[in-house]
Protein backbone atom coordinates (compact mmCIF):
# COMPACT_ATOMS: atom_id res chain seq x y z
CA UNK A 1 0.00 0.00 0.00
CA UNK A 2 2.47 2.18 1.19
CA UNK A 3 4.44 1.72 -2.21
CA UNK A 4 1.52 2.08 -4.30
CA UNK A 5 1.17 5.67 -2.22
CA UNK A 6 4.60 6.64 -3.37
CA UNK A 7 4.76 5.72 -6.74
CA UNK A 8 1.25 6.92 -7.62
CA UNK A 9 2.02 10.35 -5.49
CA UNK A 10 5.00 10.90 -7.49
CA UNK A 11 2.86 10.14 -11.08
CA UNK A 12 0.13 12.56 -9.44
CA UNK A 13 2.59 15.07 -8.95
CA UNK A 14 4.38 15.32 -12.34
CA UNK A 15 0.87 15.28 -14.06
CA UNK A 16 -0.90 18.16 -12.04
CA UNK A 17 2.82 20.10 -11.81
CA UNK A 18 2.14 19.94 -15.90
CA UNK A 19 -1.39 21.10 -15.32
CA UNK A 20 -0.68 23.90 -13.49
CA UNK A 21 2.57 24.91 -15.77
CA UNK A 22 -0.08 24.76 -19.08
CA UNK A 23 -2.35 27.04 -16.87
CA UNK A 24 0.10 29.60 -16.05
CA UNK A 25 2.03 30.02 -19.30
CA UNK A 26 5.41 31.40 -19.87
CA UNK A 27 6.52 33.89 -17.30
CA UNK A 28 6.45 37.26 -18.17
CA UNK A 29 9.02 38.88 -19.64
CA UNK A 30 8.78 42.65 -18.82
CA UNK A 31 6.38 42.76 -16.23
CA UNK A 32 2.62 42.73 -16.45
CA UNK A 33 0.28 39.62 -17.51
CA UNK A 34 -1.09 39.86 -20.86
CA UNK A 35 -0.10 37.18 -23.01
CA UNK A 36 1.19 33.32 -22.94
CA UNK A 37 -2.23 31.83 -20.85
CA UNK A 38 -2.98 29.16 -23.05
CA UNK A 39 -4.84 30.68 -26.64
CA UNK A 40 -5.44 34.30 -25.03
CA UNK A 41 -4.28 37.15 -27.06
CA UNK A 42 -2.46 39.92 -25.01
CA UNK A 43 -0.71 43.25 -25.72
CA UNK A 44 2.50 42.19 -26.67
CA UNK A 45 4.62 44.56 -28.21
CA UNK A 46 7.39 42.23 -30.27
CA UNK A 47 11.27 42.89 -30.35
CA UNK A 48 13.08 41.57 -33.40
CA UNK A 49 16.45 41.55 -33.65
CA UNK A 50 18.41 42.37 -37.42
CA UNK A 51 21.97 42.46 -36.94
CA UNK A 52 24.80 41.85 -39.91
CA UNK A 53 25.33 42.71 -43.55
CA UNK A 54 22.32 42.79 -45.56
CA UNK A 55 22.66 40.31 -48.34
CA UNK A 56 20.32 37.86 -50.76
CA UNK A 57 20.29 33.82 -49.79
CA UNK A 58 19.58 31.74 -46.91
CA UNK A 59 21.14 31.38 -43.61
CA UNK A 60 23.70 29.03 -43.60
CA UNK A 61 26.49 28.30 -40.41
CA UNK A 62 28.68 31.01 -42.02
CA UNK A 63 26.25 33.46 -43.00
CA UNK A 64 23.89 33.49 -39.37
CA UNK A 65 24.97 36.65 -38.49
CA UNK A 66 23.48 38.38 -41.66
CA UNK A 67 19.88 40.26 -42.54
CA UNK A 68 18.03 38.31 -45.53
CA UNK A 69 14.70 38.93 -47.19
CA UNK A 70 13.80 35.39 -46.55
CA UNK A 71 15.20 35.97 -43.06
CA UNK A 72 12.90 39.20 -42.23
CA UNK A 73 9.84 37.93 -43.90
CA UNK A 74 9.83 34.61 -41.82
CA UNK A 75 9.97 37.39 -38.68
CA UNK A 76 7.04 39.50 -39.87
CA UNK A 77 5.07 36.55 -41.63
CA UNK A 78 4.50 35.05 -38.12
CA UNK A 79 4.09 38.20 -36.08
CA UNK A 80 1.58 39.05 -39.05
CA UNK A 81 -0.24 36.24 -38.04
CA UNK A 82 -0.39 36.23 -34.43
CA UNK A 83 -3.41 38.48 -33.08
CA UNK A 84 -1.71 39.38 -29.96
CA UNK A 85 0.86 41.18 -31.47
CA UNK A 86 0.06 44.96 -31.77
CA UNK A 87 3.31 46.94 -32.76
CA UNK A 88 6.80 45.85 -34.00
CA UNK A 89 10.15 46.76 -32.67
CA UNK A 90 13.06 46.34 -35.09
CA UNK A 91 16.52 46.42 -33.55
CA UNK A 92 18.77 47.03 -36.07
CA UNK A 93 22.45 46.60 -36.47
CA UNK A 94 23.53 46.50 -40.02
CA UNK A 95 26.63 48.16 -41.94
CA UNK A 96 24.44 47.61 -44.97
CA UNK A 97 24.52 45.70 -48.09
CA UNK A 98 22.66 44.38 -50.80
CA UNK A 99 20.93 46.83 -52.54
CA UNK A 100 18.16 44.66 -53.95
CA UNK A 101 18.21 42.62 -50.89
CA UNK A 102 17.90 46.03 -48.91
CA UNK A 103 14.54 46.75 -50.81
CA UNK A 104 12.90 43.85 -50.87
CA UNK A 105 13.10 44.28 -46.95
CA UNK A 106 12.02 47.72 -46.68
CA UNK A 107 9.20 46.52 -49.14
CA UNK A 108 8.12 43.89 -46.44
CA UNK A 109 8.34 46.87 -43.57
CA UNK A 110 6.36 49.35 -45.35
CA UNK A 111 3.43 46.40 -45.81
CA UNK A 112 3.48 45.33 -42.27
CA UNK A 113 0.02 45.92 -41.19
CA UNK A 114 1.04 47.04 -37.61
CA UNK A 115 2.94 49.97 -36.24
CA UNK A 116 6.52 49.40 -36.60
CA UNK A 117 9.53 51.58 -34.93
CA UNK A 118 13.26 50.88 -35.73
CA UNK A 119 15.58 51.00 -32.70
CA UNK A 120 19.17 51.70 -33.50
CA UNK A 121 21.53 49.98 -32.34
CA UNK A 122 25.75 50.67 -32.64
CA UNK A 123 25.22 50.97 -36.55
CA UNK A 124 21.78 51.86 -39.06
CA UNK A 125 23.59 52.93 -42.23
CA UNK A 126 23.60 53.08 -46.06
CA UNK A 127 21.51 49.80 -46.28
CA UNK A 128 20.79 49.63 -42.45
CA UNK A 129 19.16 53.03 -42.73
CA UNK A 130 17.28 52.12 -45.69
CA UNK A 131 15.86 49.17 -43.85
CA UNK A 132 14.97 51.57 -40.98
CA UNK A 133 13.54 54.80 -43.78
CA UNK A 134 10.16 53.41 -44.30
CA UNK A 135 9.47 52.24 -39.88
CA UNK A 136 6.46 54.46 -38.17
CA UNK A 137 9.32 55.79 -36.42
CA UNK A 138 13.10 55.75 -35.91
CA UNK A 139 14.91 55.76 -32.75
CA UNK A 140 17.99 55.61 -32.30
CA UNK A 141 21.02 56.06 -29.10
CA UNK A 142 22.59 59.06 -29.07
CA UNK A 143 26.01 57.49 -30.04
CA UNK A 144 24.48 55.36 -33.22
CA UNK A 145 26.29 55.80 -36.44
CA UNK A 146 23.81 55.96 -39.05
CA UNK A 147 23.40 57.78 -42.48
CA UNK A 148 26.26 56.68 -45.14
CA UNK A 149 23.34 57.21 -47.71
CA UNK A 150 24.86 56.24 -51.26
CA UNK A 151 25.95 53.46 -52.95
CA UNK A 152 29.29 51.76 -53.22
CA UNK A 153 30.72 49.15 -56.05
CA UNK A 154 33.88 47.62 -56.04
CA UNK A 155 35.50 45.38 -58.34
CA UNK A 156 38.60 43.55 -58.16
CA UNK A 157 40.63 43.62 -60.83
CA UNK A 158 42.44 40.31 -60.30
CA UNK A 159 44.89 41.04 -63.49
CA UNK A 160 48.23 41.39 -61.65
CA UNK A 161 47.39 38.48 -59.66
CA UNK A 162 46.93 36.17 -62.91
CA UNK A 163 50.37 37.87 -63.77
CA UNK A 164 51.84 36.88 -60.95
CA UNK A 165 50.97 33.44 -60.57
CA UNK A 166 51.91 32.82 -64.92
CA UNK A 167 47.88 32.27 -65.42
CA UNK A 168 46.64 33.26 -68.87
CA UNK A 169 43.16 33.75 -68.79
CA UNK A 170 41.55 33.19 -72.16
CA UNK A 171 38.23 34.48 -72.29
CA UNK A 172 36.11 34.45 -75.63
CA UNK A 173 32.67 36.65 -75.48
CA UNK A 174 29.94 37.91 -77.44
CA UNK A 175 29.14 41.38 -76.04
CA UNK A 176 31.30 44.28 -75.98
CA UNK A 177 31.50 44.60 -72.05
CA UNK A 178 30.67 40.98 -71.25
CA UNK A 179 33.91 41.07 -69.28
CA UNK A 180 34.55 44.63 -68.21
CA UNK A 181 33.87 43.11 -64.78
CA UNK A 182 37.13 40.76 -64.95
CA UNK A 183 39.64 43.43 -66.44
CA UNK A 184 40.71 46.90 -66.07
CA UNK A 185 37.89 48.69 -66.60
CA UNK A 186 37.79 51.57 -69.88
CA UNK A 187 36.91 54.48 -69.50
CA UNK A 188 33.48 54.37 -71.07
CA UNK A 189 32.80 51.31 -69.01
CA UNK A 190 33.23 53.63 -65.54
CA UNK A 191 30.79 55.66 -67.36
CA UNK A 192 28.73 52.80 -67.53
CA UNK A 193 28.85 51.62 -64.22
CA UNK A 194 28.76 55.20 -62.83
CA UNK A 195 25.17 55.24 -64.49
CA UNK A 196 24.37 52.43 -62.46
CA UNK A 197 25.65 53.60 -59.42
CA UNK A 198 23.58 56.98 -59.54
CA UNK A 199 20.58 55.42 -60.70
CA UNK A 200 20.49 53.26 -57.73
CA UNK A 201 21.36 56.53 -55.59
CA UNK A 202 18.37 58.17 -57.20
CA UNK A 203 16.01 55.26 -55.83
CA UNK A 204 18.30 55.34 -52.56
CA UNK A 205 17.32 58.92 -52.39
CA UNK A 206 13.74 58.61 -53.43
CA UNK A 207 12.86 55.82 -51.45
CA UNK A 208 14.21 57.95 -47.94
CA UNK A 209 12.78 61.21 -48.98
CA UNK A 210 9.51 59.33 -49.50
CA UNK A 211 9.32 57.44 -45.98
CA UNK A 212 10.61 60.16 -44.12
CA UNK A 213 8.16 62.54 -45.84
CA UNK A 214 11.43 64.86 -47.08
CA UNK A 215 12.36 66.51 -50.06
CA UNK A 216 14.44 64.67 -52.51
CA UNK A 217 16.58 67.70 -52.72
CA UNK A 218 16.75 67.66 -48.99
CA UNK A 219 17.74 64.05 -48.59
CA UNK A 220 20.21 64.53 -51.47
CA UNK A 221 22.11 67.33 -48.89
CA UNK A 222 22.70 64.37 -46.57
CA UNK A 223 23.27 61.62 -48.51
CA UNK A 224 26.85 62.43 -49.44
CA UNK A 225 27.46 58.82 -47.95
CA UNK A 226 28.56 60.71 -44.36
CA UNK A 227 27.88 59.33 -41.43
CA UNK A 228 26.27 60.73 -38.80
CA UNK A 229 25.93 60.31 -34.76
CA UNK A 230 21.96 59.62 -33.58
CA UNK A 231 21.94 62.86 -31.87
CA UNK A 232 23.35 64.41 -35.29
CA UNK A 233 20.57 62.46 -37.35
CA UNK A 234 18.06 63.18 -35.36
CA UNK A 235 18.45 67.16 -35.50
CA UNK A 236 18.43 66.36 -39.59
CA UNK A 237 15.45 64.71 -39.62
CA UNK A 238 16.69 61.42 -40.56
CA UNK A 239 15.37 59.77 -37.34
CA UNK A 240 12.71 60.93 -34.90
CA UNK A 241 13.97 60.80 -31.93
CA UNK A 242 16.87 59.34 -29.35
CA UNK A 243 16.68 56.83 -26.66
CA UNK A 244 17.34 53.18 -26.29
CA UNK A 245 15.16 50.32 -26.84
CA UNK A 246 12.85 50.77 -24.08
CA UNK A 247 12.12 53.88 -25.24
CA UNK A 248 11.30 52.04 -29.02
CA UNK A 249 9.23 49.90 -27.14
CA UNK A 250 7.54 52.84 -25.51
CA UNK A 251 7.19 54.34 -28.91
CA UNK A 252 5.76 51.07 -30.35
CA UNK A 253 3.08 50.89 -27.43
CA UNK A 254 2.09 54.47 -27.92
CA UNK A 255 1.87 54.13 -31.77
CA UNK A 256 -0.81 50.69 -31.25
CA UNK A 257 -2.32 52.59 -28.30
CA UNK A 258 -1.23 49.64 -25.96
CA UNK A 259 -1.16 50.74 -22.21
CA UNK A 260 0.34 48.02 -20.06
CA UNK A 261 2.82 46.26 -23.09
CA UNK A 262 4.57 42.88 -22.81
CA UNK A 263 8.11 42.90 -24.49
CA UNK A 264 7.88 39.36 -26.21
CA UNK A 265 11.51 38.84 -28.46
CA UNK A 266 10.63 36.51 -30.90
CA UNK A 267 13.69 34.07 -30.88
CA UNK A 268 16.24 33.71 -33.74
CA UNK A 269 14.47 31.36 -36.50
CA UNK A 270 16.16 27.82 -36.34
CA UNK A 271 17.69 26.66 -39.25
CA UNK A 272 18.73 23.29 -39.93
CA UNK A 273 21.63 22.99 -41.48
CA UNK A 274 21.50 21.39 -44.70
CA UNK A 275 23.63 18.67 -44.79
CA UNK A 276 25.17 19.82 -48.23
CA UNK A 277 25.86 23.30 -46.86
CA UNK A 278 27.85 21.77 -43.74
CA UNK A 279 29.54 19.39 -46.28
CA UNK A 280 30.25 22.56 -48.78
CA UNK A 281 31.91 23.95 -45.84
CA UNK A 282 34.02 21.93 -44.19
CA UNK A 283 35.24 21.12 -47.70
CA UNK A 284 35.65 24.72 -48.45
CA UNK A 285 37.76 24.85 -45.55
CA UNK A 286 40.04 21.92 -46.33
CA UNK A 287 40.97 23.05 -49.89
CA UNK A 288 41.77 26.10 -48.23
CA UNK A 289 44.21 24.33 -46.08
CA UNK A 290 45.90 22.86 -48.87
CA UNK A 291 46.58 26.03 -50.70
CA UNK A 292 49.21 28.69 -50.94
CA UNK A 293 48.91 32.07 -49.82
CA UNK A 294 48.50 33.57 -53.31
CA UNK A 295 46.41 29.85 -54.24
CA UNK A 296 44.06 30.95 -51.25
CA UNK A 297 44.07 34.68 -52.22
CA UNK A 298 42.90 33.45 -56.02
CA UNK A 299 40.05 31.31 -54.88
CA UNK A 300 38.51 33.28 -52.42
CA UNK A 301 38.86 36.66 -54.89
CA UNK A 302 36.82 34.01 -57.98
CA UNK A 303 34.77 32.70 -55.17
CA UNK A 304 33.64 36.57 -54.34
CA UNK A 305 29.93 37.10 -55.31
CA UNK A 306 29.79 39.17 -58.77
CA UNK A 307 30.32 42.65 -58.67
CA UNK A 308 27.39 44.32 -57.29
CA UNK A 309 25.73 47.66 -56.07
CA UNK A 310 25.81 48.10 -52.05
CA UNK A 311 23.98 50.40 -49.96
CA UNK B 1 12.83 -9.83 -4.87
CA UNK B 2 10.32 -6.82 -6.10
CA UNK B 3 8.12 -8.46 -8.23
CA UNK B 4 5.23 -5.90 -9.65
CA UNK B 5 5.38 -2.90 -11.25
CA UNK B 6 5.09 -0.76 -7.75
CA UNK B 7 7.38 -3.10 -6.34
CA UNK B 8 10.13 -1.94 -8.95
CA UNK B 9 9.07 1.55 -9.05
CA UNK B 10 9.08 2.40 -5.37
CA UNK B 11 12.52 0.08 -5.17
CA UNK B 12 13.98 2.21 -8.04
CA UNK B 13 14.08 5.22 -5.35
CA UNK B 14 14.30 3.08 -2.29
CA UNK B 15 16.62 0.05 -2.88
CA UNK B 16 17.93 1.01 -6.74
CA UNK B 17 19.93 -1.93 -7.35
CA UNK B 18 17.73 -4.88 -6.33
CA UNK B 19 15.14 -3.20 -7.99
CA UNK B 20 16.93 -2.75 -11.26
CA UNK B 21 18.34 -6.03 -11.17
CA UNK B 22 14.66 -8.12 -10.78
CA UNK B 23 13.76 -5.29 -13.83
CA UNK B 24 16.32 -6.66 -15.89
CA UNK B 25 15.64 -10.29 -14.98
CA UNK B 26 11.84 -9.57 -15.92
CA UNK B 27 12.09 -7.32 -18.90
CA UNK B 28 9.05 -5.01 -18.44
CA UNK B 29 9.58 -3.50 -21.88
CA UNK B 30 5.96 -2.43 -22.33
CA UNK B 31 6.50 -0.38 -18.81
CA UNK B 32 9.44 0.43 -19.33
CA UNK B 33 8.27 2.28 -22.81
CA UNK B 34 5.40 3.72 -21.34
CA UNK B 35 7.97 5.29 -18.29
CA UNK B 36 10.37 6.66 -20.94
CA UNK B 37 6.86 7.71 -23.31
CA UNK B 38 4.60 9.42 -20.57
CA UNK B 39 7.46 11.26 -19.32
CA UNK B 40 8.60 12.56 -22.55
CA UNK B 41 5.21 13.45 -23.25
CA UNK B 42 4.82 15.42 -20.24
CA UNK B 43 8.25 17.21 -20.38
CA UNK B 44 7.78 18.19 -23.84
CA UNK B 45 3.82 19.42 -22.53
CA UNK B 46 5.57 21.45 -19.73
CA UNK B 47 8.48 22.78 -21.58
CA UNK B 48 5.50 24.04 -24.56
CA UNK B 49 3.61 25.51 -22.08
CA UNK B 50 6.35 27.94 -21.09
CA UNK B 51 6.70 28.66 -24.71
CA UNK B 52 4.13 31.06 -25.13
CA UNK B 53 1.26 28.98 -27.02
CA UNK B 54 -0.59 32.29 -28.01
CA UNK B 55 1.76 33.26 -30.83
CA UNK B 56 1.67 32.75 -34.14
CA UNK B 57 -1.95 32.20 -34.66
CA UNK B 58 -2.40 28.55 -33.70
CA UNK B 59 -4.54 27.20 -30.68
CA UNK B 60 -2.65 25.91 -27.95
CA UNK B 61 -4.44 22.71 -27.92
CA UNK B 62 -3.57 22.37 -32.02
CA UNK B 63 -0.37 22.80 -30.65
CA UNK B 64 0.13 20.05 -28.12
CA UNK B 65 -2.08 17.72 -30.59
CA UNK B 66 0.04 18.34 -33.26
CA UNK B 67 3.67 18.55 -31.68
CA UNK B 68 3.80 16.84 -28.45
CA UNK B 69 1.91 13.88 -28.96
CA UNK B 70 3.92 12.57 -32.51
CA UNK B 71 7.08 14.26 -31.33
CA UNK B 72 7.05 13.61 -27.82
CA UNK B 73 6.31 10.45 -28.01
CA UNK B 74 6.70 8.84 -31.09
CA UNK B 75 10.40 10.24 -31.55
CA UNK B 76 11.55 9.52 -27.76
CA UNK B 77 10.52 6.46 -28.17
CA UNK B 78 12.50 5.79 -31.21
CA UNK B 79 15.64 7.52 -29.92
CA UNK B 80 15.53 5.72 -26.39
CA UNK B 81 15.28 2.53 -28.75
CA UNK B 82 18.22 3.45 -30.57
CA UNK B 83 19.97 4.93 -27.93
CA UNK B 84 19.93 1.82 -26.13
CA UNK B 85 20.99 -0.27 -29.06
CA UNK B 86 24.27 1.88 -28.67
CA UNK B 87 24.85 1.39 -25.07
CA UNK B 88 24.01 -2.33 -25.25
CA UNK B 89 26.73 -2.86 -28.25
CA UNK B 90 29.22 -0.69 -26.16
CA UNK B 91 28.25 -2.65 -23.31
CA UNK B 92 28.83 -6.01 -25.13
CA UNK B 93 32.21 -4.20 -26.32
CA UNK B 94 33.28 -3.94 -22.46
CA UNK B 95 32.26 -7.42 -22.00
CA UNK B 96 28.94 -7.14 -20.39
CA UNK B 97 26.49 -10.52 -20.61
CA UNK B 98 23.16 -9.09 -21.00
CA UNK B 99 20.72 -8.64 -23.15
CA UNK B 100 18.87 -6.05 -25.54
CA UNK B 101 15.74 -6.38 -23.49
CA UNK B 102 17.06 -5.99 -20.07
CA UNK B 103 18.81 -3.06 -20.32
CA UNK B 104 15.71 -1.29 -22.68
CA UNK B 105 13.69 -2.20 -19.08
CA UNK B 106 16.08 -1.44 -16.57
CA UNK B 107 17.21 1.85 -18.10
CA UNK B 108 13.56 2.86 -19.01
CA UNK B 109 12.53 2.35 -15.19
CA UNK B 110 15.83 4.48 -13.81
CA UNK B 111 13.87 7.66 -15.72
CA UNK B 112 11.07 7.27 -13.16
CA UNK B 113 12.63 9.32 -10.31
CA UNK B 114 12.57 12.35 -13.48
CA UNK B 115 9.48 12.58 -12.76
CA UNK B 116 9.98 14.93 -10.27
CA UNK B 117 11.51 17.42 -12.93
CA UNK B 118 7.82 18.50 -13.46
CA UNK B 119 7.10 19.80 -9.79
CA UNK B 120 10.19 21.47 -9.67
CA UNK B 121 10.11 23.26 -12.82
CA UNK B 122 6.53 24.16 -11.80
CA UNK B 123 8.23 25.35 -8.50
CA UNK B 124 11.09 27.49 -10.27
CA UNK B 125 7.90 29.33 -12.11
CA UNK B 126 5.58 30.29 -9.33
CA UNK B 127 9.19 31.28 -7.05
CA UNK B 128 11.26 34.59 -7.61
CA UNK B 129 15.00 34.43 -8.25
CA UNK B 130 15.91 32.53 -5.02
CA UNK B 131 13.33 29.92 -5.73
CA UNK B 132 14.43 29.69 -9.00
CA UNK B 133 17.89 29.47 -8.33
CA UNK B 134 16.66 26.47 -5.23
CA UNK B 135 14.89 24.78 -8.52
CA UNK B 136 17.73 24.36 -10.55
CA UNK B 137 20.31 22.91 -7.93
CA UNK B 138 17.40 20.61 -6.89
CA UNK B 139 16.93 19.72 -11.33
CA UNK B 140 21.11 19.52 -10.95
CA UNK B 141 20.76 17.01 -8.29
CA UNK B 142 17.94 15.07 -9.62
CA UNK B 143 19.58 15.15 -13.03
CA UNK B 144 22.68 13.41 -11.10
CA UNK B 145 20.96 11.07 -9.46
CA UNK B 146 19.32 9.70 -12.92
CA UNK B 147 22.78 9.43 -14.48
CA UNK B 148 23.55 7.33 -11.37
CA UNK B 149 19.93 4.88 -11.52
CA UNK B 150 20.71 4.90 -15.41
CA UNK B 151 24.84 3.36 -15.01
CA UNK B 152 23.52 1.19 -11.85
CA UNK B 153 21.10 -0.21 -14.19
CA UNK B 154 23.65 -0.61 -16.98
CA UNK B 155 25.58 -2.51 -14.48
CA UNK B 156 23.05 -4.86 -12.99
CA UNK B 157 21.64 -5.91 -16.68
CA UNK B 158 24.96 -6.55 -17.71
CA UNK B 159 26.99 -8.03 -15.36
CA UNK B 160 29.41 -5.11 -15.11
CA UNK B 161 31.62 -3.14 -12.55
CA UNK B 162 30.67 -0.22 -12.05
CA UNK B 163 33.58 1.36 -13.73
CA UNK B 164 33.18 -0.58 -16.30
CA UNK B 165 29.32 0.68 -16.53
CA UNK B 166 30.66 4.32 -16.62
CA UNK B 167 33.14 3.44 -19.33
CA UNK B 168 30.60 2.08 -21.27
CA UNK B 169 28.08 5.26 -20.81
CA UNK B 170 31.08 7.22 -21.51
CA UNK B 171 31.94 5.32 -24.49
CA UNK B 172 28.22 5.04 -25.96
CA UNK B 173 27.60 8.79 -25.59
CA UNK B 174 30.72 9.53 -27.63
CA UNK B 175 29.97 7.10 -30.65
CA UNK B 176 27.10 8.56 -32.50
CA UNK B 177 28.84 12.70 -32.23
CA UNK B 178 32.20 10.44 -33.60
CA UNK B 179 30.36 8.78 -36.65
CA UNK B 180 28.63 11.75 -37.75
CA UNK B 181 31.38 13.90 -37.48
CA UNK B 182 33.50 10.91 -39.42
CA UNK B 183 30.81 10.77 -42.54
CA UNK B 184 30.75 15.04 -42.53
CA UNK B 185 34.41 14.19 -42.72
CA UNK B 186 34.81 11.58 -45.10
CA UNK B 187 32.23 13.35 -47.33
CA UNK B 188 33.90 16.24 -47.24
CA UNK B 189 37.40 15.33 -48.18
CA UNK B 190 36.24 12.85 -50.74
CA UNK B 191 34.54 15.67 -52.30
CA UNK B 192 37.75 17.42 -51.90
CA UNK B 193 39.84 14.91 -53.98
CA UNK B 194 37.51 14.81 -56.28
CA UNK B 195 37.11 18.65 -56.82
CA UNK B 196 41.53 19.02 -56.59
CA UNK B 197 41.26 16.11 -59.50
CA UNK B 198 39.02 17.72 -61.93
CA UNK B 199 41.37 20.66 -61.75
CA UNK B 200 38.36 23.29 -60.55
CA UNK B 201 38.78 26.06 -57.97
Amino acid sequence: MKKKVVVLGIVGLAVLSVVALLEMGPRPVDGGFACGRLGLPGNKVAVVYLQGPIAEGRQSMSTSATITPRLVEKYLDKLEADPSVKAVVLRVDSPGGSVAASQAIAGMIAEFSRPVVVSMGDMAASGGYYISAPADRIVAMPGTMTGSIGVIMSIVDLQGLYDKLGINEQIVKSGKHKDMYRRTLTPEERTLVQNLSDAAYEQFVTDVAFHRGMTVDRVKELATGELFLGSQAMELGLVDSVGDLDDAVNAAAELAGVESPVVYEVPSPIFFVNILDLIGEVRGFLRALTLTPEERLLWRLRNEPAPELRY
Amino acid sequence: MPEGIFDWLYGVIAGPVEALRAVAERRPTGWALAIVAGLAALSSTAGMSQADLGAFGRTAVERIVHTVLPGGIILSAVVYFVGIGILHLAALLFGGKGTFAGLFSAVGFAQFPAMLSLPLMLLGRLGGPAVGALAIVGSAGLSIWVIALGVIALREAHGMSTGAAIGTCVFAAIIPVAVILGIILLVAMLATMIGAASGAF
